[in-house]
C-alpha cells in the first residue's frame, strides 16, 4: 500500500531530550536519544512503568515538544509540519478509551481518511480502496455496522488499528496496543503488526509490556531505563544482558534461553 | 358575503403577527440547536448548551446594565420600548464581551473542561451583578428586564426579523465547513489532532460562530432555555448516530419544529394572553433532560 520511497529515513532523532517543562523547572525523562529508524521495521519500546515509554511516543508524534534536540520525519523537522501534514505521516493508536459516541465501526474506520479527503469529506476510489485494505487486514468486515461503543476490548483495538491503517501513513505509533487483551488477541495484534511492517513496509513503533512477544517478534527493541535508552535487536540486548538488568528484581529473573521471566 | 372586514382582520393578524412570529420561532430553534450541538461536541459534555459559555448571561448583563442602570446614570428609556435598538445593542455587546473573555482565556488554558467551568462562573458573576442592580432599581425597570428575561418571539419588526434570519442563516452556513473536524473531535482532542485537526483553530472558530448566533438570538428574543441543550439529544435519540453530517441538519429541523410547537402552546387558544416562551421550553426541556440522564446513558454524545 505505501508508496513512500525506501531510501528516505522515515524517522530520526538528533540529541533528543524529552520531558516536561513548566515555568519553574523542567523534568527530564530521557536525554541524548539518537535513533535512526529503518522503513518496514517493527519496533517495541520496553521499560518499567514511568520509564518514559509514553512520553517518548508523545514526543515522536508531536504531542509533546522536545526539551532538547530534534525529531526528523523524512529529513524534515517535526515542528515544521502542520497538523494536517503530520497526520499524513503519522497515525496513532492511544491507550485512552474514546469518549462515548454513537459511531458505527464503518464510520470510525472511514474517519482515518480525513487527513486526505477534501472539506466535504468525499471519498475517491483510492480512499475506498485504502479503507477496504484496512478492513481486510484487521478482519473487521463483519463489525462494520456495529456501534463502536458496544464492541469488546479486543474488537475495539482492531477497529482502532483499522482506522490508523486507513490514515495510510508511513509511520504507525501504538501505545500499549495489547493492554486489556487476552493472550489470543495479544498474539493476533502482534502478528498483524509484524505483517504490516514486513509485508506492507510500514514503520511501526509501539510501547508495550509484552516482553516475551516483543523479544520474539520485534525487529528492534528500545529499552528505557534510568533516563537512558538502549537500542538493538532482541538477540543483542539479551546477549548484552540489558533486559535482565532492567527488569530483574528481588522477585523475578529473565531467562535468556526461553525469553521468559521466572520466580527467583 | 359580509366577511370582508373579518377577512382583513385575520389577514392582518396572519401577515403582521403570526407568520413573523413563526419565522422567528423557526430560526431561533434552528440556531440554538446548532449551537447546542457545537458546544456538546467541543466540550464532550452532554450537558453543554448555548448557555454554558456564559454568552446568554453576558447578553443579560448588557440588557440589565442598560435597563436597570438607566435610572442610575439618568438615561430615560421609552417605557413601551422593550425591544428598542438600544436593548439589542446592549445584549449583543454583552455577549461579545463575555465571548472575548472566553476566547482570551481559552488560548491560555488548554483544558476544555476548565473553559466550560469558567463560562459557568462568568454566568454566575453576571447573574450576581444583575441581582445587585435589581436591588437598586425601580419597579418598572425591573419589570422591563424581567419581561426580556421571559423571552418573547413576538414584537420583532420586519427589519429585525430580516437581521435575525440573515445572521442565523449565515451562522449555520459557517458550521458546514467544520463538520469534518467536528466528527474527528468525537474521538477526543488527541485523536482529532492526530487525524489532522488544528484544535485551537477549530475551537476559536466554533466559539466565535456560537457566540454570534447565541448573542444575536438572545438579543432579539431573550434567553431561551433548554432548546440548545435538549434538541441535540433528541436528534441523536431519533437518528441513533453522533455523525454531524446527519445530526446537524436533523437538529436544525427538530429545533425549528419544537420551537414552533412551543410557540403554539404559548399562544393559548381563545385567550388574548401569550405565555412566556421560556416557561414553555423549560416545562418541556427539563423533564426530558432528567429522563435522558436516567434512562438513556448511551445516548450521551
Amino acid at each position: 500500500m505505501s508508496k513512500h520511497p525506501l531510501h528516505i529515513t522515515p524517522l530520526e532523532t538528533k540529541n533528543l531530550g524529552i520531558g516536561y517543562r513548566n515555568k519553574a523547572h523542567s523534568h527530564h525523562v530521557l536525554e541524548n536519544i539518537n535513533i535512526q529508524v529503518k522503513k518496514g521495521e517493527l519496533i517495541a519500546i520496553l521499560g518499567k512503568n514511568g520509564s518514559g515509554k509514553t512520553s517518548l511516543l508523545k514526543t515522536l508524534s508531536g504531542f509533546l515538544p522536545p526539551l532538547k534536540g530534534k525529531v526528523l520525519i523524512q529529513d524534515k523537522p517535526l515542528q515544521q509540519f502542520s497538523s494536517l501534514a503530520l497526520a499524513q505521516h503519522i497515525a496513532v493508536v492511544l491507550t485512552e478509551p474514546l469518549p462515548h459516541n454513537l459511531l458505527r465501526v464503518g464510520e470510525l474506520i472511514r474517519m482515518g481518511r480525513q487527513a486526505h479527503t477534501n472539506w466535504l469529506d468525499t471519498l475517491t476510489p483510492t480512499d475506498k480502496e485504502i479503507i477496504q485494505f484496512a478492513i481486510t487486514m484487521t478482519n473487521t468486515e463483519e463489525l462494520l455496522h456495529a456501534y463502536y461503543d458496544e464492541l469488546s476490548d479486543g474488537q475495539k483495538q482492531k477497529v482502532q488499528i483499522a482506522r490508523s491503517l486507513a490514515q495510510d501513513t508511513p509511520l504507525l505509533f501504538l501505545d500499549e496496543p495489547t493492554a486489556h487483551l487476552d493472550i489470543h488477541h495479544r498474539m493476533e495484534t502482534f502478528l498483524l503488526l509484524k505483517k504490516l511492517a514486513h509485508i506492507h513496509h510500514k514503520t511501526i513503533i509501539m510501547a508495550t509490556h509484552e516482553i516475551g512477544l516483543a523479544v520474539s517478534l520485534a525487529d528492534q527493541l528500545w529499552l528505557l531505563h534510568d533516563n537512558t535508552i538502549n537500542i538493538g535487536s532482541p538477540q543483542e540486548l539479551i546477549a548484552q544482558q540489558h533486559i535482565s538488568k532492567v527488569f530483574d528484581s528481588d522477585l523475578i529473573r529473565f531467562n535468556a534461553q526461553t525469553a521468559t521471566f521466572e520466580y527467583k | 358575503m359580509g366577511h370582508e372586514l373579518a377577512k382583513d382582520t385575520w389577514e392582518h393578524i396572519l401577515f403582521n403577527f403570526r407568520i413573523p412570529k413563526s419565522l422567528t420561532a423557526i430560526f431561533v430553534g434552528a440556531g440554538l440547536s446548532s449551537v447546542g450541538l457545537l458546544m456538546q461536541t467541543l466540550f464532550k459534555n452532554p450537558m453543554a448548551g448555548p448557555s454554558v459559555l456564559g454568552i446568554s448571561a453576558g447578553a443579560g448583563l448588557g440588557v440589565a446594565l442598560l435597563v436597570m442602570g438607566s435610572g442610575l446614570y439618568g438615561i430615560q428609556l421609552l417605557q413601551s420600548d422593550t425591544l428598542s435598538t438600544r436593548i439589542l445593542m446592549a445584549a449583543i455587546l454583552g455577549s461579545i464581551s463575555v465571548l472575548s473573555i472566553i476566547l482570551l482565556l481559552s488560548n491560555r488554558i488548554k483544558n476544555t473542561l476548565s473553559i466550560l467551568i469558567i463560562g459557568l462562573m462568568l454566568g454566575a458573576l453576571t447573574t450576581a451583578v444583575v441581582g445587585i442592580l435589581s436591588y437598586f432599581t425601580k419597579a418598572e425597570q425591573l419589570q422591563q428586564y424581567m419581561f426580556w428575561g421571559f423571552g418573547s418571539l413576538g414584537h420583532l419588526s420586519f427589519d429585525q426579523l430580516a437581521v435575525l434570519m440573515g445572521s442565523v442563516f449565515v451562522g449555520i452556513m459557517a458550521i458546514i465547513p467544520i463538520i469534518k473536524p467536528l466528527n474527528s473531535l468525537l474521538l477526543g482532542e488527541k485523536y482529532a489532532q492526530s487525524m489532522g485537526v488544528n484544535i485551537s483553530v477549530i475551537k476559536n472558530y466554533t466559539f466565535i460562530v456560537s457566540g454570534v448566533i447565541t448573542g444575536i438570538i438572545t438579543a432579539f428574543v431573550g434567553p431561551i432555555s433548554f432548546i440548545g441543550l435538549a434538541v441535540p439529544h433528541i436528534a441523536r435519540l431519533l437518528f441513533k448516530t453522533s455523525n454531524h453530517k446527519i445530526i446537524l441538519p436533523a437538529g436544525i429541523l427538530i429545533g425549528a419544529i419544537i420551537m414552533l410547537l412551543c410557540d403554539s402552546i404559548a399562544q393559548v387558544p381563545f385567550n388574548e394572553n401569550v405565555l412566556p416562551i421560556n416557561a414553555i421550553t423549560s416545562l418541556f426541556g427539563a423533564p426530558l433532560v432528567i429522563w435522558l440522564l436516567l434512562y438513556q446513558k448511551k445516548y450521551h454524545l
